[in-house]
């Protein structure tokens, strides 16, 4: 304080000795000084965010290979990914990847942050932590636990007599990713309808409870409603994140992290393969273009669900 | 309580079964760790007969061979990796959260509705459609194989600098005000007054930037190629498949497995609440 009010008094005596300039000096300095606070991160931006954005959309439209000369070809990019086999089938299997876990991830997040939050669960303090956890693994360290889990005579298979060749058998690679899915990302949506639950009023589930509501009844017509920004959130971001994926089939199922980057089989392999393969194969604008229409992908459902969320609250 | 009593025997038995319930959910969010604990420890052979429970002849040896064997130079290179650039990348993050959060707080100027509303639009873009583009940028200027790739790309973290807007702009504004009439300089009054008052917000951003960066994957495969600058993350996998010429048995792998996941529990175990409310945050 001593050397702030020090800093005032020499302040004062200098500003009476040149007021005019200093005045104008300062004044410019302080127009500047935001955009100098700004200055690192929007560079950081620019450069590595909006800058290859732009350029991405361009190289979307040319065959390019790295070296040599680029050139225009239009929309033949996308035109090759809509004809080619592999794309619709790695299509395909993101879509399973989404939809198939959806609602066990949902449902099931949701209700177990309504029996941890509700009076019947003892310690929930305990709980939440705990059905968290699996977020924590590193998708790299879970793919490679749940190897061991679903192996021929790994975990599961013993524990349950079972006999399921889930990581080779091509039809059950894609059940062996849902597995994990759901065990890493269950705890995520709990979290998120736990903290949403605790936005409903306790009083408005009171006065329901009194009118003679029941349980089921006071979820339905009291929580849910007042939950549907938070499950429209939880819904757009599944949905997100479910078309990134990448390191949990590709460390998972088949040969796993072999001698290219993807691992996956064709049968298990999502639609970000056709971006990491193309690169691999020095097919850049192709690349690109199964980039972008990932990210139409995305656009076009998390508008639909919006659409779809907001007008039943109406 | 009166409820409780009333029909006293089938409350009991719905509070017993829901409890079990969520025993039994907890359970199965846990196991797979034990799996990985266990595994770590069991002599070789020993997970295709006892895949589940607790090693038989407990041994350190899957462990002490990983980090003393043929693999231990590559081993210790890819953790000094991981937290050289997860440090860095954790650190400049912040920093460069925290003074744009607090230009958008702090000040009035030309353009700030603009930027903050591009920005936030930007967040609709997955990173993913800029690989192509930015690894030909790096290959030109020479970053791919490098720490720099590590470390500067993501740094302007959209989602970072929102949360430490958002508690900026829940502080007393008047303190940034009062402190700069009296004479303290921009920079002194961020650096003195703001950055210790947001610093629960800047806990959070710095403990998800950390744990998605140590876990990353995607973005090293692509952009660094060389045992030299590879974060522990791509090397690990990599042993078993002969890529640098090992391969290494399953249960050794887990004793990695175990010691990459070490660390993140750890900040989990510590920060918790940030954890949790800095990775669920919209």
């Amino acid at each position: 304080m001593s050397q702030l009010q020090l800093a005032h008094r020499r302040r004062d005596r200098e500003e009476v000795r040149t007021l005019p300039r200093r005045r104008s000096g300062r004044a410019l300095l302080d127009r500047t000084v935001p955009y100098l606070f700004l200055a690192p991160f929007l560079v950081s931006f620019i450069v590595f965010f909006a800058a290859p954005s732009i350029v991405s959309i361009v190289l979307s439209f040319y065959r390019y290979r790295g070296y040599g000369t680029a050139s225009y070809i239009g929309f033949h990019n996308y035109v090759a990914l809509f004809q080619s086999p592999e794309f619709w089938q790695s299509a395909r299997v993101t879509l399973f990847y989404w939809l198939v876990p959806l609602v066990p991830l949902l449902g099931g997040g949701f209700l177990l942050a309504v029996l941890v939050r509700s009076k019947l669960a003892k310690l929930p303090s305990v709980f939440k932590p705990l059905l968290f956890v699996p977020q924590v693994m590193a998708p790299v360290a879970a793919a490679m636990v749940w190897r061991v889990i679903l192996s021929d005579n790994g975990v599961l298979n013993s524990l349950l007599g079972l006999h399921v060749d889930w990581l080779n058998d091509p039809s059950a690679g894609k059940w062996a990713v849902v597995l994990l899915l759901l065990w890493g990302g269950i705890g995520w949506y709990f979290v998120i309808f736990l903290a949403g639950l605790t936005n409903v009023p306790d009083e408005l589930l009171e006065a329901a409870h009194l009118d003679g509501a029941n349980a089921m009844q006071r979820i339905r017509h009291v929580t849910l409603p007042m939950m549907r920004p938070i499950i429209l959130f939880a819904v757009v971001i599944d949905t997100i994140s479910s078309f990134q994926l990448f390191t949990e089939p590709n460390l998972l199922v088949g040969a796993a992290g072999a001698a290219s980057a993807t691992g996956a089989p064709p049968t298990a392999a999502p639609v970000m393969n056709q971006v990491v393969d193309n690169i691999d194969a020095g097919q850049f604008g192709l690349s690109a273009a199964a980039g972008w229409l990932l990210f139409l992908a995305v656009g076009i459902f998390s508008i639909l669900q919006f659409r779809l969320l907001r007008e039943r609250g109406k | 309580m009166a409820r409780s009593q009333s029909n006293g025997g089938r409350w009991v038995g719905t509070k017993g079964v829901l409890n079990l319930f969520l025993i039994g959910t907890a359970v199965l969010a846990v196991y797979p760790f034990l799996v990985m604990a266990f595994g770590g420890f069991k002599t070789p052979g020993e997970l295709t007969t006892n895949p589940s429970g607790i090693p038989a002849h407990p041994t350190t040896s899957n462990l002490v061979d990983l980090f003393t064997g043929s693999t231990g130079s590559l081993m210790w290179r890819g953790l000094l990796n991981s937290v050289v650039v997860t440090s860095l990348y954790t650190a400049i993050t912040v920093i460069l959260c925290a003074m744009a959060g607090y230009a958008f707080v702090a000040y009035k100027f030309k353009g700030k509705n603009v930027i903050f509303a591009l920005l936030v639009t930007s967040m609709l873009v997955p990173f993913e459609v800029n690989i192509p583009s930015l690894y030909l940028m790096f290959s030109k200027i020479g970053w791919l194989d490098t720490y720099q790739v590590q470390i500067w790309p993501g740094t302007a973290s959209v989602l970072g600098m929102f949360m430490a807007r958002q508690f900026m702009a829940g502080l007393p504004g008047e303190v940034f005000e009062a402190a700069r009439i009296d004479g303290a300089g921009h920079w002194r009054v961020f650096q003195r007054i703001a950055l210790p008052m947001a610093v629960p917000a800047l806990g959070a951003v710095a403990v998800i930037t950390f744990v998605a960066k140590w876990s990353d994957y995607l973005w090293p495969l692509i952009m660094v190629s060389s045992p030299q600058h590879e974060p522990i993350m791509v090397l690990l996998p990599e042993l078993s498949t002969n890529q640098n010429g090992f391969i290494v048995e399953y249960q050794v792998l887990l004793a990695g497995a175990l010691v990459i996941t070490v660390p993140i529990l750890l900040v989990f175990l510590r920060f918790q609440d940030k954890f949790m409310t800095g990775t669920t945050a919209p």
